[in-house]
């Protein structure tokens, strides 16, 4: 029998291998690599960004208010004179971090509601799921206001209402994730082992289902950053001076045909992270599904 | 008896980030008139790959990057498209093994027999009805003027490979081609499928290669045997000789393991099928054969004619000729 | 190699070690809001008993209700009517501690290797769950003694645990099922086709090391198959079954030396594995079999048979001893 320290070497070696596989098939899907790249360049604009700022992007200077693009500042000045550039860059870090913390949020409590629903069935399947009706009734962004309106504004409250409006989506998508899993012979045979219910649950089904949630979740990422950018363009979310996408758009919106740069830029951030979150999904999507293979092309 | 179908040194491959598969790797044999010719083997041996190259269905990553396919004369792989399409369902036909898959589930199956028709003949699917009507009780499928409205998931899996087979015999094809065709059968089902193909085979005087890993079920229904090993062919032969004499090892062995003793060690043969992205150096079958020489590790075995038979292994050709 | 195969630990003093009584298991088909409930009779009364250390085929075609019995009897499924019994206790009945140790005393194996192994679980987690169910105490380097010592019970190099199941063969998933299954000591096996996915030159690898392993350890095996040169090779008896019903069942060599029932005679005409050849064109294979929905009156298998006359119209047959331990189903036998 080799050493204790050889074996659990390899068995590192083995799951190293699973997850390098994965990386080049995800590779190969240039748009999704490239939104990736878009993406970690914002996550890192997030957390160093606000250290690096040219000015502060609460000092406001009225001489300056509106002022176009230019060399002093990059992206244009708002209506309190304050660098766009700035506020653009300490706002990544509440739109994302709205985006994240209310996915993981929503995520959290879905799945395991969507799991315990799927795998137990019965009454408490049909409870959480008239629950989860009730909540799908709502259009999401309403459900989104209605919460706020509710808790009051601020950032979390805003993190909560977005949370919980994802909530219903998440429970319908592993309940469904859930079936599929239900039915394959390896959970049969963790039961005819003797295994609980909590553990074939835990051990065995979610496992199976945390892909394919992982890969819809960057989905709702960009749902979510759409909702709040719009609650923040309503004014309900995010509240002045802080700096948030949507909220910039709000307030900005007055001067649209005068000064475009106002909006267009915080727009522009809005626009690209979503639909990078999308596209790294759908890389994501193909790289985890075992029959799409890649072709290469031989040599010579 | 005439040629109807030379394959020559055919090499089909699949490029995949893990490597290149070598699916089929220089193949050869041909098929006459009126003849049925099975293609036995394991999955990985190639012989599904085969009956694809023949009819040009290998889709990317798979790639036909060598040899000749001879129908008739003309080199297939050489033909474009719209010449292949003339050909598929007219002179070669495929009949394959799940028909659920391969039935449209949203128009009926007089529509769709009569495509078949329409594609052809130039035949409007609704004045083909008593050709479909026809063809249907050709194949034994009962009340068949009634059958022609029904839709696919009505029918039983029997039922839908009759269907299979009749839109495969519809423009007596020169060449049919079965690819496992009862594999998803049962057993009393399979019977009466296999002998109702033998019957329209025999009726149109067409040619057949049958595919399967079946053994038991090609020495009943095929007049010379094709044996694959991973992408190779390893022997060529009537079928009587194959069975009562098998001169390659691993014909051997699966000729060993058709054997069924009563309540006693089965034999198997040790090992398992070879990957194909790196098969064995020399001869694919050497890691698992009980004959295997030296010169079966460094060099591939040719092909050798012995009696009208092929065989490719290094017991019977000299070395590396 | 017998020194690899644990000792054996079963002992059992009873001659029926599995039992099912007038067992129906029914499948509700949905058809509208007004309309009566309809079913599928998958198992439609069935009643028969394993021995100790003996192999029984369960042989049918699809919609047979093998696979379902199978299921059934080891506790997988409740019936809609009818008992199991294990020596003598009633499995569905069980509850707590009892419940647990004849759980882990039912096994069993299924067709397809691609879906029965936790495709996220490495092979050394996959037998290790199953030992903790045993010895939940046991400490990892202890477990992985033992997940060693079970893969060389299965021939398998010692190098398969760090394996994820994509890396490995359907013959060698198999194995890691069986020693899955093994780990926990089970009493029974419901074997279900575990060989008809797998490529031919593996199939007999995988059926000497299961009834090495039965011979070794003693335990029952129930092998559903349709393959009837399998089962004239490993089994002790047959269960012969059509449409949820057994219609014959006898020890391997009188059924096949003297099949009674005309589906069994026709099984054998259509089978190209077949050790012994039917000859008599009567038996011919032909039709299909009916809707399960609907079955028809009286005999169910009056669509098909060859001898059939108007007295099968009326009743379904009952299963009767024609001969010594050999049971049919079928009036023209008595």
């Amino acid at each position: 029998m080799g050493e204790v320290s050889i074996v659990i070497e390899k068995l590192r070696e083995a799951k190293a291998r699973q997850r390098a596989l994965l990386w080049l098939k995800f590779k190969s899907n240039k748009a999704a690599f490239i939104s990736l790249c878009i993406l970690t360049f914002i996550f890192l604009l997030a957390i160093l960004g606000p250290y690096m700022v040219p000015e502060s992007p609460y000092d406001f200077n009225l001489s300056r208010a509106l002022e176009p693009p230019s060399l002093n500042s990059i992206f244009g000045r708002d209506e309190l004179g304050r660098n766009i550039l700035s506020r653009v860059i300490v706002g990544s870090r509440f739109s994302i971090g709205v985006a994240l913390l209310s996915v993981l949020l929503g995520g959290c409590i879905g799945v395991l509601l969507g799991l315990v629903s799927g795998y137990i069935g019965g009454k408490v399947d049909v409870v959480i799921q008239r629950f989860t009706d009730i909540l799908l009734a709502f259009p999401t962004i309403l459900l989104a206001i209605a919460l706020i309106s509710v808790l009051g504004v601020g950032i979390g409250n805003l993190i909560v209402s977005i949370g919980v409006s994802t909530v219903p989506i998440y429970i319908r998508l592993s309940r469904s994730l859930v079936f599929q899993i239900r039915s394959e012979d390896y959970i049969t045979a963790a039961f005819a082992l003797g295994k609980s219910g909590r553990y074939i649950m835990f051990r065995h089904v979610l496992p199976n289902i945390l892909p394919a949630i992982i890969v819809q979740s960057t989905y709702y990422m960009g749902l979510s950053l759409l909702l709040a950018s719009g609650l923040g363009f309503l004014g309900l979310g995010v509240q002045p001076p802080i700096p948030e996408w949507g909220a910039m758009i709000g307030s900005g919106r007055t001067y649209i045909y005068s000064s475009p740069h106002v909006i267009i830029f915080p727009g522009l951030f809005i626009l690209i992270s979503a639909l990078c979150f999308n596209l790294t999904g759908d890389g994501l999507r193909d790289a985890l599904d075992p029959r799409i293979k890649v072709m290469i092309r031989r040599a010579g | 008896m005439q040629e109807i179908l030379r394959i020559e040194n055919l090499k089909v491959y699949y490029y995949l980030p893990q490597g290149i598969v070598k699916a089929v790797d220089d193949v050869s044999f041909n098929v006459y008139t009126d003849e049925v010719l099975g293609i036995a083997g394991e999955s990985g041996s190639g012989k599904s790959t085969v009956a694809h190259a023949i009819l040009r269905l290998v889709k990317p990553p798979g790639e036909i990057i060598g040899g000749r396919i001879l129908f008739k004369g003309r080199d297939l792989l050489k033909l474009s498209e719209d010449e292949m399409r003339a050909l598929r369902g007219r002179e070669i036909t495929l009949i394959f093994q799940d028909p659920s898959t391969y039935l449209n589930p949203v128009y009926t199956v007089g529509f769709q027999i009569g495509e078949v028709y329409e594609a052809h003949e130039k035949v409007k699917p609704k004045k083909a009805i008593h050709k479909v009507v026809d063809i249907l009780r050709s194949v034994k499928i009962p009340d068949p003027t009634r059958r022609i409205y029904s839709y696919p998931h009505e029918l039983s899996g029997g039922m839908k490979q009759r269907i299979l087979i009749s839109m495969g015999i519809a423009l007596t094809p020169t060449l049919i081609i079965a690819d496992e065709p009862t594999s998803a059968l049962d057993v009393t089902i399979q019977a009466q499928i296999i002998e109702l193909l033998d019957e329209m085979r025999r009726e149109i005087r067409a040619s057949m290669i049958f595919i399967t890993h079946d053994l038991h079920l090609l020495s009943e229904i095929s007049n010379r045997i094709m044996v694959m090993y991973a992408g190779k062919c390893v022997e060529i032969g009537e079928t009587s000789k194959i069975t009562s004499d098998p001169l390659h090892p691993y014909t051997k062995a699966l000729m060993q393991l058709l054997r069924y003793p009563r309540k006693s060690k089965l034999q198997s043969l040790r090992g398992s099928p070879p990957s194909l992205i790196n098969p064995p150096r020399g001869c694919r079958f050497h890691p698992r054969c009980l004959y295997s020489m030296d010169t079966c590790r460094e060099y591939e075995p040719n092909i050798v004619n012995i009696n009208g038979r092929t065989v490719s292994c290094f017991l019977y050709s000299g070395r590396y000729g | 190699m017998e020194e690899l195969f644990p000792a054996s630990y079963i002992v059992v003093d009873m001659v029926e070690l599995l039992k099912t009584v007038n067992l129906k298991k029914y499948f509700p088909v949905k058809s509208g809001f007004l309309s009566k409930p309809i079913y599928i009779r998958a198992v439609d009364d069935v009643n028969i008993s394993i021995k100790p250390s003996e192999v029984v085929a369960l042989v049918g075609e699809s919609g047979s209700g093998k696979t379902t019995l199978g299921r059934v009897m080891i506790g997988l499924m409740k019936p809609d009517s009818g008992n199991v019994f294990f020596k003598g206790k009633d499995i569905y009945k069980l509850k707590g501690r009892e419940y647990i140790e004849a759980r882990h005393k039912l096994q069993i194996i299924f067709q397809n290797p691609d879906s029965s192994i936790n495709p996220r679980m490495q092979v050394v987690d996959v037998i290790g769950e199953a030992i903790k169910e045993l010895n939940p105490k046991l400490s990892s380097r202890e477990i992985l003694d033992e997940v060693l010592r079970l893969l060389e019970t299965v021939a398998l190099s010692p190098d398969h645990i760090y394996k994820y199941p994509h890396e490995l063969s359907g013959g060698e998933k198999q194995r890691v099922v069986i020693a899955r299954v093994i780990a926990v000591k089970p009493e029974v096996i419901v074997a279900d086709e575990p060989t008809s996915a797998l490529d031919i030159s593996i199939r007999s690898q995988i059926l000497n090391l299961l009834m090495d392993l039965q011979k070794a350890i003693g335990i029952s095996l129930i092998f559903i198959t349709h393959d009837l040169g399998i089962v004239w090779s490993i089994s002790d008896r047959v269960a012969i079954m059509y449409m949820g019903k057994i219609v014959e069942l006898s020890e391997t060599e009188e059924i096949f030396s003297n099949p009674l029932h005309p589906y069994t005679k026709m099984l054998i005409a259509s089978s190209p594995s077949t050790p012994i050849k039917i000859t008599d064109p009567t038996f011919k294979p032909r039709g299909e079999p009916p809707s399960l929905i609907n079955p028809p009156r009286g005999c169910i298998f009056i669509t098909r048979c060859p001898i059939a006359t108007e007295k099968c119209l009326i009743n379904s047959p009952p299963l009767i001893e024609a001969s010594r331990n050999h049971y049919v189903a079928c009036i023209r036998n008595n």
